[in-house]
């Protein structure tokens, strides 16, 4: 209530800063406008037809200003407000000023110029540079308007929403351009003789414009590349900024912006790690003698990657052995993350946790590791017959490491942890809830529904005790074998992929997710810490990922 | 959205202001010795040209900037314009504007001025007068209308209407316009007359019925097109269609450019008596916000343009044909038989007088259309529909419905006729000299001082208040 009354306070202030003055002035020069005679020599006809609906006009103006500043936002004022509706009233209020002394309309037919065989007129002049400039910031604007309110409101996807942006931009200012054209009347034989000499000039000096401004086009209509992607191109990887018809820009992780013309990607391959899916696998390559047991290596690799990301869980987070080397045992940690450009956080994370685990146990560690990274699911080419060579360098693992890690056998059992892991901190938190299951179970879908009430139209025609109880099996499942994910992760992704069947979709998985974690909560109570939340948030995020990546490869 | 802003604005309103006052400070003072007059008409910037040079050669201290406005919306515009206190020093209108101007006070009355009108047809005078005999426009040409003709379909034009039937039946046709002011010719024709010598309305039943009966039945009479779309008729002579076309004054222009040298023009044909078309009155008005001295100046150049040699001058006009409005123009029949044929129609026309408000051109048209439309299209007899015509007119004045009425039908008959209104660049540059010019009109500094005194007043108690609320409203949220 009290920040309802702050808000309220703060809209008025706003608004009686924009609109006070304007209208205080309209409201004093209407009253001297009707003290004034209407008639004869001394009438203010000049302030009650121009002045009064100028002001008025002036008073809408602030009003929209102050409204957009409030509910938008100082960004999209900055471009709507600044660069497009004031320009526009001043330019309104200039063409009525000068519409007073002479008919607007006939004032624009004057002549000003000749230019191979067309008359440049006063109005052509307007519109190919006053009119050009408002209609580029007014397209300008409600781009980034669009942009803001689509992605505040509607919650659509970023790079889809850039994407059709920049197409919509193009188009209107191509339109503007079309219609700068007709207006300037330009002779047909001129325009004909001037782009016969710039097809010349586009041949050789425009060649490469040309050809950065047509992979631009295709790039926004194919939708490999949109804003917000992270890429690695040229050994560079980085966030795409913008796409322009010449050049896309992205930013690096030292936010450093590089700016590729686009006829690049187009005849070169690309690395996307968010084209279809943001999550994507990373490999680690670890070289331990043969003194160590796999099950120690594995568990403080799994361990590793569960402290440090909040998605890869020991769920997702597997260690494979890969070869027998003279040197020792070859394992490839392989571990997912949803935000591929912060790899180099989670790595150094990672190796820090490793670090210290194995000299916990007595580990030396005497080389680094070697990261690789390896995503046949997200990384996406763009093929061209010059990329093929490149392509086999992507996906072909590195075989040469030039530091292995060479890890001694442990000296010591590992030593029980006495803070409990996320694991058991999902376990013993489950226990308390398992006798009131089926009440859990009652709760979570009440919860859900109201969270999301759509959700109700995927359980129309199921039995909703049976599906209480299902649920129930599936937790008891989950807990059950959350220490055994080579059991676990095959029964998820099929119960991914049937979800998909039964008309489940990406964005479902949030909202059940903190369905089940209101319901926890609830049940929990006092017992519901930040440790409990944190580690049942990861495991259902990882959960998620796996039913996804089910649903996404088996449906 | 800052005061700034706000501050830097209203700076810049004062500055502009005081310069303004300054320059009106000396009001009636000239920029190095010269005059500067502004005059609006409807005719092209060519045709003005022919006066203007003329008076600078006399009075090389004095620029006259010309603006054309065409003939589309110029008058409502004028008005507009004249009302919030701009506006032209010196205007070109057409009489029928004139009362409304008049009623406003937006021109300026000339009796003060004591103008010799010796030179003027005495009929130039009649609309031009109030009834309390005041003069307010200086009268420079007549617009009337005439019988247009193809010679190459046509060498011996029709002097009679039954002339035009017999003529028309063997292929000369003609295409009348059966709106009232366009057809307004046939009324006399048929022996009748809308006002007597002294002004009254005389118009009687019996001769208007006459002539709508005429109209009607002539349409049964091939090759003769009776219609009230302007626009169709014009193309139809203008394409060679027909032979015949009453045309107005202000149309032979674009027919020239059409037809060319075959376009010819004789006097309207007649029959109990001659057939008499309105005459209107092209005049020159004085813009009544105009400061003292560019009113003087102005009628200076209208006194000038109504000279004889002026007049006989602007005979020579490539895009506007007008009579004449000095009787002692004399024009060579061989040389400019179009314009010689015009002044004799000018002697046999009629001309609705400013000073009875019931029988004002707007008024007229605004009663008569409508009837005339119903009488071709066979909904009530010619007797009846001259009657409820007349008992119409003698009902009180509705002026709002009548002045809408005209404006439209205006705009349709002059859209085919609208000259060449283009302005070169250096149009811009006499923009800003206009723009001084206005600026020295004692009404608008008056309104410039004003706002600005308003302004930064409004602009202090806002700052104020805007504090006091933002104090508040910061106590509040603490």
């Amino acid at each position: 209530m009290q920040i309802q009354s702050y808000q309220w306070v703060k809209i008025s202030t706003e608004l009686g800063r924009a609109l006070l003055f304007p209208v205080l002035l309209w409201g004093s020069l209407w009253l001297l406008v009707q003290i004034f005679p209407r008639s004869g020599a001394w009438n203010l006809n000049l302030i009650a037809t121009f002045c009064l609906p100028l002001l008025l006009l002036f008073i809408v103006y602030r009003s929209i200003a102050a409204i957009v500043l409030l509910t938008v936002g100082q960004e999209v004022y900055a471009t709507l407000v600044q660069r497009f509706l004031l320009p526009l009233f001043i330019t309104y209020a200039v063409l009525q000023f000068v519409g007073l002394f002479d008919d607007i309309s006939l004032l624009g037919n004057t002549q000003l110029f000749t230019i191979a065989n067309t008359t440049v007129t006063l109005r052509g002049a307007f519109v190919a540079s006053i009119g050009l400039f408002l209609w580029f910031a007014g397209v300008s604007s409600l781009a980034h308007f669009l942009q803001k309110v689509l992605r505040d409101r509607l919650h659509t996807e970023t790079a889809t929403l850039d994407a059709s942006l920049i197409l919509l931009r193009y188009f209107l200012i191509a339109l503007g351009l079309v219609f700068v054209f007709s207006e300037l009347k330009l002779d047909s034989t001129a325009i004909a003789a001037i782009s016969g000499g710039l097809a010349v000039g586009i041949g050789f000096g425009l060649k490469d414009i040309v050809i950065n401004f047509l992979s631009g086009i295709m790039l926004l209509f194919e939708r490999t590349l949109r804003p917000g992607d992270i890429i690695e191109f040229n050994n560079k990887m980085g966030q795409v900024q913008e796409i322009n018809l010449r050049a896309t820009t992205i930013k690096t992780r030292d936010h450093v912006e590089i700016v590729i013309p686009n006829q690049l990607f187009w005849n070169a391959s690309l690395t996307s790690y968010t084209r279809r899916s943001r999550i994507t696998r990373f490999k680690i390559e670890v070289l331990v003698s043969y003194d160590h047991s796999p099950e120690t290596v594995t568990a403080i690799l799994v361990n590793a990657v569960r402290e440090n990301s909040k998605l890869s869980t020991g769920l997702t987070a597997k260690v494979e052995l890969d070869s027998f080397g003279k040197e020792g045992v070859l394992y490839n940690l392989k571990f997912w993350t949803d935000d591929p450009f912060a790899i180099n956080s989670l790595r150094d994370k990672i190796y820090r946790s490793m670090w210290k685990a194995f000299e916990e146990e007595g580990i030396e560690l005497e080389t680094l590791a070697n990261i690789k990274i390896h995503s046949s699911e997200a990384i996406t080419q763009l093929e061209s017959a010059s990329s093929k060579l490149h392509e086999n360098q992507v996906h072909r693992p590195v075989t040469s490491n030039p530091s292995q890690p060479h890890i001694l056998p442990p000296k010591l059992t590992p030593a029980p942890s006495k803070v409990p892991t996320q694991v058991e901190l999902v376990e013993r938190s489950f226990e308390k809830v398992k006798p009131r299951a089926a009440e859990f179970s009652a709760s979570f879908y009440q919860n859900l529904f109201r969270s999301d009430p759509k959700l109700r139209a995927l359980f129309k025609e199921t039995d909703m005790e049976k599906q209480q109880q299902k649920l129930v099996s599936a937790l008891v499942l989950l807990v059950g074998s959350v220490r055994d994910p080579d059991h676990l992760v095959p029964i998820l992704r099929d119960l991914g992929a049937k979800h998909k069947g039964y008309g489940v979709i990406e964005k479902h998985y949030p909202a059940v997710n903190a369905a089940l974690l209101q319901t926890f909560e609830q049940y929990l109570k006092d017992n519901w810490t930040v440790e409990i939340q944190q580690a049942w948030t990861n495991t259902f995020d990882a959960v998620a990922q796996i039913m996804l990546e089910g649903a996404e490869e088996n449906f | 959205m800052n005061n700034r802003f706000l501050l830097r604005s209203l700076t810049a309103f004062l500055l502009i202001g005081m310069t303004t006052l300054l320059s009106a400070c000396s009001e009636g003072s000239t920029t190095s010795g010269r005059q500067t007059l502004t005059l609006w008409s409807s005719y092209t910037n060519q045709d003005a040209a022919i006066l203007i040079k003329n008076y600078q050669a006399v009075h090389p201290n004095v620029e006259v900037i010309h603006t054309t406005h065409g003939l589309l919306n110029y008058s409502s515009f004028l008005k507009e314009r004249m009302s919030q206190g701009l506006g032209p020093d010196l205007a070109m209108v057409p009489d029928p504007v004139l009362p409304s101007m008049i009623e406003q006070e937006l021109i300026e009355d000339l009796e003060p001025y004591k103008l010799d009108t010796s030179n003027f047809y005495s009929k130039a005078l009649v609309s031009l007068r109030t009834e309390d005999n005041h003069l307010y426009g200086v009268p420079f040409s007549f617009d009337t209308m005439a019988l247009c003709y193809n010679r190459s379909k046509a060498a011996d034009p029709p002097t009679t209407l039954d002339a035009v039937l017999s003529q028309a039946d063997q292929g000369k046709g003609i295409a009348i316009d059966s709106s009232f002011l366009s057809s307004a010719w046939g009324i006399g024709a048929m022996g009748g007359t809308l006002f007597n010598s002294i002004n009254q309305f005389t118009l009687e039943e019996e001769a208007l019925s006459r002539w709508l009966s005429w109209l009607k039945d002539a349409r049964k009479t091939p090759n003769v097109y009776v219609d009230y779309r302007r626009d169709i008729l014009f193309g139809l002579f203008a394409t060679g269609k027909v032979a015949y076309f009453p045309c107005w004054t202000f149309e032979i222009s674009a027919l020239q450019k059409k037809l060319g040298n075959e376009l010819s023009a004789a006097v309207l044909p007649g029959n109990l008596n001659s057939a008499a078309p309105v005459l209107e009155i092209n005049s020159l008005v004085l813009n009544a916000r105009a400061a003292t001295t560019q009113k003087k100046l102005a009628v200076d150049f209208a006194k000038f343009a109504t000279r004889r040699e002026q007049q006989l001058a602007f005979q020579s006009a490539q895009d506007t044909v007008v009579a004449p409005i000095n009787p002692k123009v004399l024009l060579d029949r061989r040389l400019l038989s179009i314009r010689r044929n015009l002044i004799e129609q000018v002697q046999n026309s009629f001309l609705i007088p400013v000073s009875q408000a019931k029988y004002q051109t707007d008024r007229l048209i605004y009663y008569a259309d409508p009837i005339f439309i119903r009488v071709m299209q066979d909904d009530i007899s010619p007797t009846e529909g001259a009657r409820e015509f007349i008992n119409q007119l003698n009902q009180p004045v509705d002026r709002e419905a009548s002045n809408k009425s005209v404006s439209i039908n205006r705009e349709a008959e002059t859209s085919k006729v609208q000259g060449d209104t283009a302005r070169k660049a250096d149009y811009l540059l006499q923009l800003i000299q206009i723009q001084f010019q206005i600026f020295r009109r004692p009404i608008i500094w008056l309104q410039i001082v004003l706002v600005s005194v308003v302004g930064v007043l409004t602009w202090l108690i806002a700052r104020r208040l805007n504090r006091f609320i933002s104090n508040f409203s910061q106590r509040f949220t603490k």
